[in-house]
């Protein structure tokens, strides 16, 4: 009896002393992140109640709604709220159409075509929205190759500026986040055990239905993951709109830029901010309820 | 199996037009790319299509250039900090929380990810202001230590977690103290994962405009924050042009050889 109740004292020594060490292994990250990410996010939060009166110290400021209201009773902002979710849509669904061809073909090429091709895919993600950017800048440009094949062809008749048209601003948007969706998609394709495609051509399925009854809802969750990255991705996007919108084409990212750093009104940058995040999180939320819809279904 | 003429010719037919798919989108992620380096050795000063002819001309001016690269080394040594940085907190912060004991702290530590960056930098922006700190390198490395952070911490913590837990068990049993088995059997086990994060991080650190521009009120600390602001008021330099040109071929050589050795695009 004695002995078992000097283990257990033992055993919680051991127990606090390794709760003690867990700690310490991890207070220098919470340490950063409270300062560098924790405290802005409630000073944003708090920022966006308050009226704006940059002059004052925080604690000194009133509060007020007007921030809120300005934003909803404004049709500017409500009209690019709007065109910033729906191209949020534009681009997932033109990202999951090109992604899906990029990511079956990659998931079926052998090794060292395989290799290039992922290749082929990571370097645009790994250089970065603003040198891809650059790169749809000369493309679409007024004297850029795009403008030379129309002319040559015959379809203008004058050169076309692209740039700072809706159009050009999602094609650079589903260009950079394709890989995102690409690896998704590739990724989940990859998780697939190979026997089951035997299994369904085994049972007399040909390619076209393995593929759409096996393959396709097997990667479901694929596509759900990558999608809610593009979204995401697209409708906090602030490089490429800038870029190659050249400040015609206001997304709410550039619009937060806009007030916070030219206009010097952080409560509404706040304020506008505020909505964005909730406009994801309730995206993020149905996603995961579709999710498990999908699979108790 | 029936399998007729009839339906031969449309299924062959489809094939084809499922080829030039494929290659038109592969078309369409490497166009930006290729025409920067094409652009890149124009020997025209402006840039007009088509191009006038090959020249080595603005990497020349480019090597000349003291701005440019001044911005380009201030580049590489905060990406090179805050990648250091952000391994000295993800590594042992991985280890802690590799049996999944606090779920609170993991989501915590991915949280970033969820977070638009215009909208953490604007509260960041205000916070720095309150504490005096804007403009400063620390509150630079401290903010790119952060954005990095959930991508190298969950490469880590992936890769200890695919490791087997009964080889750091046979080595205690055989009597290794936890810093010899740490040193010996854990740490060989992560060094992909831990490469592969570090390269990920410097490099999403390195190219990185939103964060930056947002909180370093004044200047141009950065080599892609010099370029935006410069494309946005003057137009593009083609010096800059050069640089990309410089920046893309290496990225895609890191690429290469990290899916090559690694296999790393699995990570993501």
């Amino acid at each position: 009896m004695k002995e078992t109740a000097e283990e257990s004292r033992t055993l919680q020594k051991l127990r606090r002393r390794q709760a003690w060490s867990g700690a310490a292994l991890l207070s220098p990250a919470l340490f950063i992140y409270s300062v560098v990410f924790m405290i802005p996010a409630l000073v944003l939060l708090i920022g966006s109640f308050q009226a704006n009166q940059p002059e004052k110290k925080m604690w000194e400021r009133g509060w007020a709604l007007t921030s809120f209201s300005r934003f909803f009773s404004d049709p500017y902002f409500i009209k690019v709220i709007g065109v910033t979710l729906l191209m949020g849509v534009v681009v997932v669904f033109f990202s999951l159409m090109i992604g899906y061809l990029l990511a079956y073909h990659i998931y079926k090429a052998k090794s060292l075509a395989k290799t290039t091709w992922i290749t082929v895919v990571l370097t645009p993600l790994f250089s970065g929205a603003l040198l891809q950017s650059l790169g749809w800048y000369l493309l679409l440009a007024r004297y850029g190759p795009i403008n030379v094949l129309l002319r040559d062809t015959g379809i203008l008749t004058k050169p076309f500026n692209f740039l700072g048209t809706y159009g050009a601003v999602t094609i650079a948007l589903v260009h950079g986040f394709l890989p995102f969706m690409v690896l998704s998609i590739v990724n989940s394709l990859r998780s697939i055990p190979a026997n089951l495609l035997d299994a369904a051509a085994s049972l007399g399925a040909n390619k076209f239905t393995a593929f759409v009854r096996v393959t396709l809802p097997l990667t479901k969750g694929g596509m759900a993951a990558g999608s809610v990255l593009v979204f995401g991705g697209t409708i906090g996007s602030f490089a490429t709109p800038g870029i190659v919108g050249q400040g015609k084409i206001q997304l709410l990212a550039q619009i937060i830029y806009q007030q916070a750093i030219q206009v010097f009104d952080w409560s509404f940058a706040s304020a506008i901010s505020l909505v964005l995040l909730l406009v994801l999180a309730t995206v993020l939320v149905l996603t995961r309820l579709a999710g498990r819809k999908g699979r108790e279904a | 199996m029936k399998s007729t003429a009839g339906s031969q010719i449309p299924h062959r037919i489809l094939a084809v037009l499922y080829r030039i798919a494929v290659y038109l989108a592969f078309a369409f992620v490497l166009a930006p790319m290729l025409l920067m380096m094409l652009v890149a050795f124009n020997k025209a000063d402006f840039f007009s299509f088509p191009l006038e002819g090959f020249s080595f001309r603005w990497f020349k001016e480019m090597a000349e250039n003291s701005e440019y690269r001044s911005s380009i080394m201030a580049s590489l040594k905060l990406s090179l900090f805050a990648t250091l940085l952000s391994l000295a907190i993800s590594m042992p912060a991985a280890l802690s929380l590799r049996t999944r004991s606090k779920q609170w702290v993991e989501s915590v530590l991915v949280a970033p990810l969820f977070f638009p960056l215009v909208i953490w930098s604007l509260g960041l922006l205000q916070f720095y202001g309150m504490i005096g700190l804007s403009g400063s390198f620390l509150s630079l490395l401290m903010a790119h230590t952060v954005m990095i952070t959930p991508f190298i911490f969950r490469i880590i913590i992936q890769s200890l977690r695919e490791g087997n837990p009964k080889l750091e068990e046979a080595a205690y049993s055989l009597g290794a103290g936890k810093w010899t088995t740490f040193r010996k059997i854990t740490l060989p086990l992560i060094v992909p994962g831990i490469l592969v994060g570090a390269v990920f991080g410097y490099l999403m650190s390195f190219t990185d405009v939103t964060l930056t521009l947002f909180i370093s009120s004044s200047g141009s600390p950065t080599f892609p924050v010099r370029v935006y602001s410069e494309q946005r008021s003057e137009g593009l330099n083609q010096i800059v042009l050069a640089w990309s040109a410089i920046i893309t071929l290496v990225i895609f050589i890191l690429s290469l050889i990290g899916e090559k050795l690694a296999g790393w695009s699995r990570y993501f």
